[in-house]
């Protein structure tokens, strides 16, 4: 897929439709012909006439894009401004292409070195989906890896993060695992997927602490029957003089009884018939285990961070995907009630390569 | 909630996690300029004309019981049977299968009608009855609290004028097209075109108001040719209709014209069977049990989430500007921009059974990050206004309007994370 900020012109002036393309075209033509266009947008260099910028874009919000542009017989190219790095035909602007991209295709081709002291080793079990470490190097398990039966256990998107990040030699039936093997291996649609991945990679190299949400101790409702009991005795003695006298007594409309009311006030209170939720109202609470998505704690970077008593996280991430329906109102309170004080909850949503974050809060909005 | 007097200076922002980076001080400029003057037009939050005393302090015991008499005295009183209770104020039609109203505007009877209701209820109505304006009997509505619109203007009904006036006109309408015009004219850096307008309209008389003719091209493409009498009426959306009409009890609602007031049941009715929505009863035939499916175009739900949110102070309007339901208001639309941009979703309380059918997911975190991006470029918060309905609601229960004291509102606001401002 282009991206929508490159409008590559091929051989016959169509629209590029890969980037493979884009740079075959770009080896396979003489330097200097390769029309590669920009789109202005508004973060561009500052540079630009920005007063012919600001017209062209605003004449395009306010007119809408020029199709003719886009036709295939069309032959000119979409031009818009004038351009940083307009194809300029010189041999120091071909030279420095060039140079740039073996310079990339070096790097890439580079054999990746770690050094000893920060190398650790782990045994991946299939059956349990964890790794067990073996030797155990750098600073990497002050946030990563829990402690069963005296062994250090990684779960998989641990072992995979470390593993892309030189710090560990993953073995695993008598081999060593690759970078690539690794993602087949320790991943799987069932549990820690390659989308929930993503969202822990994303946030493991901000620096976050990351961590599977241990299920927390519910705290029992203690319902007390007899007020149960009391409860639904008025509610059903109210409802039956309602029934008995109803219709003979004021008629049940309209809601706000107006020769009663002095104030605004007291119309606002006749008309909340309407309650809000409270928290009481949820009978089942559900334990984090047997939610149908993963869910993170996320701690900002400290110095002073124990794995053994982490605290409350900072965050709670829910993992979802792009496609995935908004959770339900039940799940969703469920979330909310289990989410301590200070705790915000964030949902990561994957689309493809892409992970944005939106964050659910309750504000208790009011006018006054 | 708190249900206090509403004050009438900016009340501070409700304190949550600023994560959208929306901060305050972009929402300081106001939409339009209100002529100073004008702001004593607007303190009512409801079409009727309310004291602001503060409540008496003392004497606490006597008035109860005064009022608990007068309660119950008024209750008694509309048991005898010859006694009807007067019409409301506003009278209003169906407008067409939408289910939205036009206020019906008969001059003359309409003001004995408001006059007869004001004294039998000791309450004054925001209705205008000033000389000359009869016939915008909308404007009060407008006025005290904000309720519908008119059908050729963005709020009160000032077409007329607009057109008498021809580009002269000082209504906010014809002052957003004269700057949106200079504004376009500048940046094509084009002369702007002189202040004389343009004449292409045929006017006899330039009189304020509405003793002129008015013939516009607008009024000929629609083959109205020359107007003599206002053509704008004033129409409120089916959630307000029912408000005032059920809520308030200051609207009559009719099917036609000649026909008779629809009881707020009758009117429930209509407003639900709307031919786009899907009621219950066109649903699969499966066990009576709620599920968020049946509801999903239910209007007892979009009604109860308008009435949470009248109820506890705000002004809601139509928020399909910017792709939600609804939008709240502070003190009204000529005041600030909208604060919220509300999105009602059915729910179904916490049941033993569960749907036998799975439901399609109507929407995704596609569409609420969309949405959220759509209303976080014009300084809006989404809610998430989650109407939950008890599973055990059934059909007959939902057929009265009453059904709405078993729901119950749980708000959520989304806004977006952006993990790189927060790290520290």
């Amino acid at each position: 897929m282009v991206p929508s900020c490159c409008r590559c012109r091929g051989n016959s002036d169509e629209p590029m439709t890969s980037i493979a393309e884009c740079f075959r075209v770009l080896d396979s033509r003489r330097p200097g012909t390769a029309r590669f266009q920009r789109t202005v947008s508004k973060g561009s260099p500052t540079h630009l006439d920005k007063a012919a910028d600001m017209e062209l874009e605003e004449e395009t919000e306010a007119e809408g894009i020029d199709y003719r542009c886009l036709l295939r017989g069309n032959q000119t190219a979409l031009v818009r401004g004038t351009k940083d790095f307009a194809p300029d035909g010189s041999e120091r602007q071909n030279s420095a292409l060039v140079e740039s991209r073996n310079a990339l295709y070096q790097v890439l081709r580079e054999e990746r070195r770690a050094s000893k002291r920060t190398l650790s080793e782990a045994i991946w079990h299939h059956h349990s989906k964890t790794a067990e470490v073996t030797l155990h190097r750098g600073t990497h398990f002050q946030v990563i890896g829990t402690t069963v039966d005296k062994t250090l256990r990684l779960l998989p998107e641990e072992a995979l993060f470390m593993l892309e990040r030189n710090a560990l030699t993953l073995r695993y039936l008598g081999g060593i695992v690759s970078v690539q093997h690794g993602y087949n291996l320790l991943l799987d649609d069932a549990g820690m997927s390659m989308n929930v991945y993503q969202i822990y990679a994303y946030l493991k190299r901000l620096g976050y602490i990351v961590l599977r949400s241990r299920p927390k101790p519910t705290v029992p409702q203690y319902h007390s029957p007899v007020m149960a009991v009391v409860q639904y005795a008025r509610d059903f003695i109210i409802r039956w003089m309602r029934w008995l006298f109803g219709h003979w007594l004021s008629p049940t409309w309209p809601l706000v009884k107006l020769r009663t009311c002095r104030l605004a006030g007291d119309i606002y209170k006749q008309l909340q018939v309407v309650p809000r939720v409270s928290i009481s109202s949820v009978s089942r609470p559900v334990s984090t285990s047997t939610l149908p998505f993963i869910v993170f704690d996320v701690y900002k970077p400290r110095t002073g961070f124990r794995k053994s008593n982490p605290g409350p996280p900072n965050f709670r991430v829910v993992a979802q995907r792009a496609s995935d329906g908004l959770p339900d109102y039940n799940l969703l309170r469920n979330l909310f009630d289990h989410t301590e004080e200070g705790v915000q909850l964030k949902v990561g949503i994957v689309d493809g390569g892409n992970v944005s974050f939106l964050s659910l809060y309750e504000p208790k909005p009011s006018p006054f | 909630m708190s249900s206090a007097v509403p004050s009438h200076e900016q009340s501070s922002p409700p304190s949550d996690f600023d994560t959208t980076g929306a901060t305050q001080d972009s929402l300081q400029s106001t939409k339009r300029p209100i002529r100073k003057n004008d702001r004593h037009l607007f303190q009512n939050p409801f079409p009727l004309q309310i004291s602001k005393e503060e409540p008496l302090k003392g004497f606490f015991l006597p008035i109860t019981i005064a009022s608990f008499l007068q309660y119950l005295f008024q209750s008694f009183s509309s048991l005898i049977p010859f006694r009807k209770p007067p019409l409301p104020p506003y009278e209003g039609v169906l407008v067409g299968e939408s289910g939205c109203v036009w206020i019906l505007q008969d001059g003359k009877a309409q003001v004995d009608r408001a006059l007869r209701w004001e004294q039998e209820f000791k309450r004054k109505s925001t209705i205008a009855l000033e000389a000359g304006l009869t016939h915008a009997l909308g404007l009060g509505l407008w006025r005290g609290g904000f309720f519908g619109k008119a059908t050729l203007s963005r709020g009160e009904p000032t077409w007329w004028k607009r057109m008498a006036r021809d580009g002269q006109s000082t209504e906010g309408e014809s002052l957003a097209a004269r700057r949106r015009a200079m504004r376009t004219a500048q940046r094509r850096n084009v002369p702007q075109p002189p202040s004389e307008p343009k004449s292409t309209t045929s006017m006899s008389s330039f009189s304020d108001g509405y003793d002129s003719l008015v013939s516009t091209p607008y009024a000929e493409g629609l083959g109205w040719g020359v107007l003599t009498v206002d053509p704008e009426r004033y129409q409120l959306t089916p959630e307000e209709a029912f408000f005032l009409a059920y809520g308030l009890g200051i609207l009559a609602v009719k099917e036609s014209e000649e026909g008779d007031i629809l009881e707020p049941c009758e009117l429930w009715s209509k407003l639900r069977s709307h031919p786009n929505a899907l009621t219950f009863a066109s649903q699969l035939v499966g066990p009576e049990i709620m599920t968020t499916s049946k509801l999903s175009s239910e209007f007892a739900v979009r009604y109860a989430a308008y009435h949470y949110y009248r109820s506890q102070g705000w002004v809601v309007k139509s928020g399909i500007k910017f792709g939600t339901d609804y939008v709240l208001y502070r003190r009204g639309p000529i005041f600030r921009h909208s604060d919220y941009a509300v999105v009602v979703v059915p729910s179904v309380s916490d049941t033993a059974h569960r749907d036998t059918l799975p439901d399609i997911p109507a929407r995704t975190w596609v569409w609420a990050l969309s949405v959220n991006r759509v209303c976080a470029q014009v300084n809006k918060r989404v809610l998430l206004c989650h109407v939950v309905v008890p599973s055990d609601i059934t059909r007959k229960e939902l057929a009265d309007p009453t059904c709405i004291k078993r729901f119950a509102i749980w708000d959520v606001c989304i806004g977006r994370w952006v993990p790189e401002k927060t790290r520290d």
